[in-house]
Parts: structure tokens; C-alpha cells; sequence
């Protein structure tokens, strides 16, 4: 946005604030929907439940924000999230050996190489 | 605790994209890279840190879920890329690059995990899903391109 036209400038925050009103809306909206279908679904263990699901597509839709944003794309998520989560278990079980666990990453991932080489 | 940690990233972030110069780069360079390296901004510099920043946010959504689930499957999450792209696509940024907010992702995040709860809760095929989500991605992209045609005409 830095580079637009002051004119254009002008207008694009507040379409930018429209597009999110409208989504928070379509939010609002379909959870009453719902909530009115199913009396089980707007209690709070569900919607706890909910928000654990959802955390991980959030966390990662936010670099992916990023990386759009620069024109680009990035399919690699589910292998990084797949070797941190490797990395992270191996680490977790010998703390104190963080070279083992790269050993161990290193072990699985070349079973992944194919798929790492399509990463990004 | 991890709504915690994605509220609070999604509020530095979008502070992050809206304040700051390292964010604002990101815009310039999606925008028009020529333009932004003539202006003093290195478009590669930026993509790089953008793709490395998106390594970290990955390390944090992988640890809070080793942490929680005790479990590491490789094959969890299917299609979850396709389904972090739907998120992005649908909050608002634009597939062309240079136009996005952070805080419509994560909208758009919820969204997309409340529908996929939703069809199991109205007694639809949880295979349905993909369908959705394609749906959702078309209709967006669409209306993406229209906008960007209205404007071009206006301008």
C-alpha cells in the first residue's frame, strides 16, 4: 500500500476494514446459525474444543499472510510443521542430547526427501 | 492457552505489518518489487525473512500441538496447506500479492475451522469439506478479481 496513489490510498483502508467487518459478520452469523441448530454447539467445552482445532491453521495462516503478500506462495507447511514436530518429540524425550535428535530428524527426513524437495 | 498464543501473535503481527518498516516492506514488495528496490528496499531480503518467519510460526504451531497431543503423525493434517492458503485467500489477501491484512486470515481461519466443526454438527459428510473449502476459495478469488477490474475502470 505504500506504493499506491495517495487517492487510491485513501480508499483502500476502508475496504480493507469492510472485508473484515464483513468476515467477523459471516462469524456472527453462522454462529448463531448453528448455535440455534444444535443446543450442544454454543457450550463452552465445544467452543474450547474449537479453538484448539483452529489454532494451529491460524498460526500458520498468519506467515502465510506474509508470504502472499510478497507475491509468492508456500506449500512446504505441512513438512515444516511435520519435521518441528519430529525435532520437537525427539528433543523432548533426550533434552540432553540435542544432537541426538538431530540425528533422529535427520534419519526420518531422509525417508521425506522426495517430499522435501517440492518443499519450497 | 494456544488461543492465547494465536490471539496475541495475530495483534503483534498485524501492529508488526501496520507500524513498522521490515512490515511495510513486506506490502512495497508484493505490490511492485521494482518499485520497492528502487526505493531503498531489497525485495529478496524480505522474501527471505518472510519465508523465514513463516519457518518460525510453523515451529510454534508444531510445539503446541506435540505438547498436546503427546502424539507426532506425520500424515495428521491432510491437505493442511491448502487449508492455511484458504485461509489466507479468503481473509482478504489477494492471491496477486500486495493487498492483505493479518487480522482477516485469522478471521478466516476461525472461519473455516467453525465450518468444518459446523458439518459434523448439521449431520453433513465431514468429506464435504473439501468441497467448501474449493467453493470458498473460488468465490473469493472471484471476487478478488472483480474488485481489481472495478478499480482499474474507476482509476
Amino acid at each position: 500500500m505504500a506504493v499506491l496513489a495517495p487517492e487510491v490510498r485513501s480508499a483502500v483502508p476502508r475496504w480493507l476494514i469492510r472485508h473484515e467487518t464483513l468476515l467477523a459478520a459471516i462469524l456472527v452469523v453462522a454462529l448463531a446459525i448453528l448455535g440455534l441448530f444444535n443446543e450442544r454447539f454454543l457450550t463452552i467445552d465445544n467452543l474450547l474444543n474449537q479453538g484448539r482445532l483452529m489454532t494451529e491453521v491460524g498460526l500458520l495462516a498468519l506467515p502465510m499472510t506474509f508470504i502472499i503478500i510478497t507475491g509468492g506462495i508456500d506449500l512446504s507447511v505441512r513438512i515444516d510443521r511435520r519435521a518441528d514436530a519430529r525435532s520437537c518429540s525427539a528433543i523432548l524425550e533426550k533434552p540432553w542430547l540435542p544432537v541426538a535428535a538431530g540425528d533422529r530428524l535427520r534419519d526420518r527426513g531422509r525417508q521425506a526427501s522426495p517430499a522435501l524437495s517440492t518443499g519450497c | 492457552m494456544p488461543v492465547l498464543i494465536m490471539v496475541a501473535a495475530t495483534i503483534l503481527a498485524a501492529l508488526w505489518m501496520r507500524y513498522s518498516a521490515s512490515g511495510r516492506a513486506i506490502y512495497a514488495t508484493g505490490g511492485n518489487a521494482e518499485a520497492a528496490r528502487l526505493r531503498g528496499v531489497s525485495p529478496r531480503r524480505t522474501v527471505v525473512m518472510v519465508f523465514a518467519l513463516h519457518g518460525l510460526f510453523a515451529g510454534i504451531a508444531a510445539l503446541l500441538f506435540a505438547t498436546q497431543l503427546k502424539v507426532i503423525q506425520s500424515t495428521v493434517p491432510p491437505n493442511l496447506e491448502l487449508t492455511v492458503i484458504t485461509a489466507a485467500v479468503v481473509g482478504g489477501v489477494s492471491i496477486l500479492g500486495g493487498v492483505g491484512t493479518v487480522v482477516g486470515s485469522t478471521l478466516a481461519a476461525v472461519l473455516i475451522a467453525e465450518i468444518a466443526s459446523a458439518l459434523v454438527f448439521i449431520n453433513v459428510s465431514p468429506y464435504w469439506i473439501h468441497a467448501v473449502q474449493g467453493a470458498l476459495i473460488l468465490v473469493t478469488v472471484v471476487a478478488d478479481i472483480l474488485r481489481r477490474r472495478r478499480r482499474q475502470v474507476g482509476g
